[in-house]
Order: C-alpha cells, then sequence, then structure tokens
C-alpha cells in the first residue's frame, strides 16, 4: 500500500516540507530571473523561449506551493504574507546576473542542481509528488537544453565570462546539497530513491559538461566544509537579500484573505 | 530618419551564425506530421527549445526539426528548378 503524507512521522514529514519550499522558493526566484532578462534575449523567438522559461518556473512554485498545502501550511503564508527570513530561495540566486553569460550559467547551474535534487522523488511512492516531479522533469529538460545551446553558441569572449561565472557560482549550487552532511532521512524513510551523494555526482556531471563546453577543464568533486550560519531547514544561509525580498513579497497580502 | 542612416548597429554584441529549421508536429497518433513552422538558431539545442515554446499551441504528441540544408528539393513549382529541360 502507498503511504498518503498523514501516514509519515512528524519528523520526516517536516524535511519533506522543508526540502520541497527551497525547492519550490528557488524556482520562484529563478522565474524572476527570466522575467527580468527578456530584453537582454538575442532575438523575438528569445524573448518568447524566455517568458517560457519564467512561466514554467511559476507554474512549478505555485503547484509546490498547492502541494504543501497538504502539510498543513497555509496557501496565503506560502505564497504571499511569508516575512523575508521564511524565504527559502537557494543562496546561489542572491547576486543579480552581471551579464547575458553569467545568466546563463546560473541558469544551467540552477536547473541542474535543482533537477539533479528533485529527481530524487521521480519514483517516491507519493503518487501526487511523483507525477509532480515527472511533470517538472519535463520542462526542466527544456530550461538546460536553452542554457546549454547559449553556452555552445558563445564565442571566445563570452566562454571566458563563462568560465569565470561557473568559477564564482558552482560552490554555492553544490551548497544547496549539503556536501558536509552525512545524514539523509528521505532516503532513509524510503520517500527518495536515491541519495543525495547521487544527487551531488549527477550536479558534478553536469558542471563538468557546462565546464568542458566554456573550455575548461574538469575538476574532482570539491569536498565543502559546513558555511557559517547554514540553516539546514532552508538550505542557505541566513535571509534573502533585502533587495531580493522586495521583488519577491507581494505587496498586497490582503488580496486572497490572508490577514 | 531610416535606420540604415544611423549608428544603432554599432557597439551591438555580434550574434552566434544561425541556420534554420523546419518543424514537424502530430497532435496524436492518427494525425500526421505536419509543417507547422519554422525557427532560427546557432545550433540545435536552441532550435529545439524555441521550436517547442513559440509552437507551443497544442499539447502535441510528437514534435520534430529539420534543418533547412538537409532538405533536398526535388522540384518547386515557380522556379522548376529541378525539371530537365528537352
Amino acid at each position: 500500500m502507498e503511504p498518503t503524507i498523514i501516514e509519515l512521522s512528524d519528523d520526516v514529514k517536516s524535511h519533506l516540507a522543508d526540502d520541497l519550499l527551497a525547492l519550490a522558493d528557488s524556482k520562484h526566484v529563478l522565474g524572476n530571473w527570466c522575467a527580468r532578462v527578456v530584453f537582454n534575449g538575442r532575438s523575438v523567438a528569445d524573448f518568447a523561449t524566455l517568458m517560457a522559461l519564467c512561466g514554467s518556473s511559476y507554474g512549478h512554485t505555485r503547484t509546490l506551493y498547492q502541494y504543501l498545502v497538504n502539510f498543513g501550511l497555509p496557501y496565503a503564508w506560502l505564497e504571499q504574507t511569508r516575512p523575508r527570513d521564511e524565504y527559502r530561495a537557494m543562496n546561489l540566486l542572491d547576486e543579480p546576473p552581471s551579464s547575458w553569460a553569467d545568466f546563463i550559467a546560473t541558469l544551467y547551474l540552477g536547473e541542474s542542481v535543482m533537477w539533479a535534487f528533485a529527481s530524487r522523488f521521480v519514483a517516491t511512492p507519493l503518487r501526487p509528488l511523483s507525477g509532480l516531479v515527472q511533470k517538472m522533469g519535463h520542462e526542466s529538460n527544456f530550461h538546460l537544453k536553452y542554457a546549454m545551446g547559449w553556452m555552445k553558441a558563445f564565442d571566445e569572449d563570452e566562454k571566458e565570462v563563462l568560465r569565470l561565472a561557473i568559477g564564482k557560482r558552482q560552490d554555492s549550487a553544490l551548497d544547496w546539497l549539503s556536501p558536509w552532511e552525512p545524514s539523509d532521512p528521505l532516503f532513509d524513510a524510503k520517500l527518495a530513491t536515491a541519495r543525495l551523494s547521487d544527487s551531488r555526482k549527477l550536479f558534478h556531471a553536469a558542471v563538468a559538461e557546462a565546464r568542458h563546453i566554456a573550455g575548461t577543464p574538469a575538476e574532482r568533486e570539491p569536498s565543502r566544509a559546513r558555511p557559517r550560519e547554514w540553516r539546514m531547514n532552508a538550505r542557505r544561509t541566513g535571509s534573502i537579500p533585502p533587495g531580493l525580498f522586495e521583488i519577491m513579497r507581494f505587496k498586497d497580502p490582503l488580496v486572497h484573505g490572508a490577514s | 530618419m531610416s535606420v540604415a542612416g544611423t549608428n544603432a548597429h554599432k557597439g551591438a554584441k555580434r550574434l552566434p551564425t544561425s541556420k534554420f529549421y523546419e518543424v514537424f508536429a502530430r497532435r496524436d497518433s492518427n494525425d500526421a506530421l505536419h509543417h507547422i513552422g519554422s525557427v532560427h538558431a546557432p545550433n540545435d539545442d536552441l532550435a529545439q527549445v524555441r521550436a517547442w515554446h513559440v509552437y507551443d499551441e497544442h499539447h502535441w504528441l510528437e514534435m520534430c526539426l529539420v534543418p533547412l540544408d538537409a532538405i533536398v528539393t526535388v522540384t518547386e513549382q515557380d522556379k522548376r528548378v529541378k525539371i530537365k529541360e528537352i
């Protein structure tokens, strides 16, 4: 018999909700990034694609928020009334892109790390979550292909910027998979079908592919020390920056009846 | 003022060389593959993403791309380029 959320222990339920919220919020910020850079696209077809990437990222966020209501979290709190320190978007996305190549590098690293993480739930016994993640995977594939296509199309000048951007941002992306953390409660509870260490290998392979395209040698999987102020339940350090919160927060939280 | 007379192009980032792809799709297994449009892209990856997102009017069962330079023309009604002269 397949388990339902109600049957999970409080501890496992809390870990799963935390991880899904970190995923949803990271997709929310990445969706905002795509919206902001639309007119930096290089053609009308690019504008259309960036809008679609934005739309599907928001779609993933909304569906995950909706799913999280099953954990007892009010939808209005999830989407509209949370304070800054309750947003769980990954550190990778704290600093906005400084160039087109930096945007593409960050899009690629962000999508790769999120899919490496979410794909652990493709075959989870929680069937609604499994279906949701499969749909996400189908769309993430196009997001990754878009970033990959641009990396291949860059000339030498932009590849140089790409190399710097990957070098600067890859550790922060890897931190999201908490490489210093030996425990894996969702795998132990048989809700995830792969270990976080497998996700890290997937992510490392994705980074190696990007480095190859950028013309820089692959590195050994780095060992990362737990950053100071690391919040395991948010998969990030500290709170999201005030400027980002100003973009994220809803200016009229009463619209949906939140008080 | 005409665009040709301005310096609007100066300083613009050079775009990567692009090629044309024809886009074909079918809605279900009873449907034949139809030509639904074309996209312009620097490589196959970007062409796939652009086609998928630009031609999203249906939930396609199948979509595929053919690079224009892979198409072998047999005849074209107006030009009759491949009609042997007698």
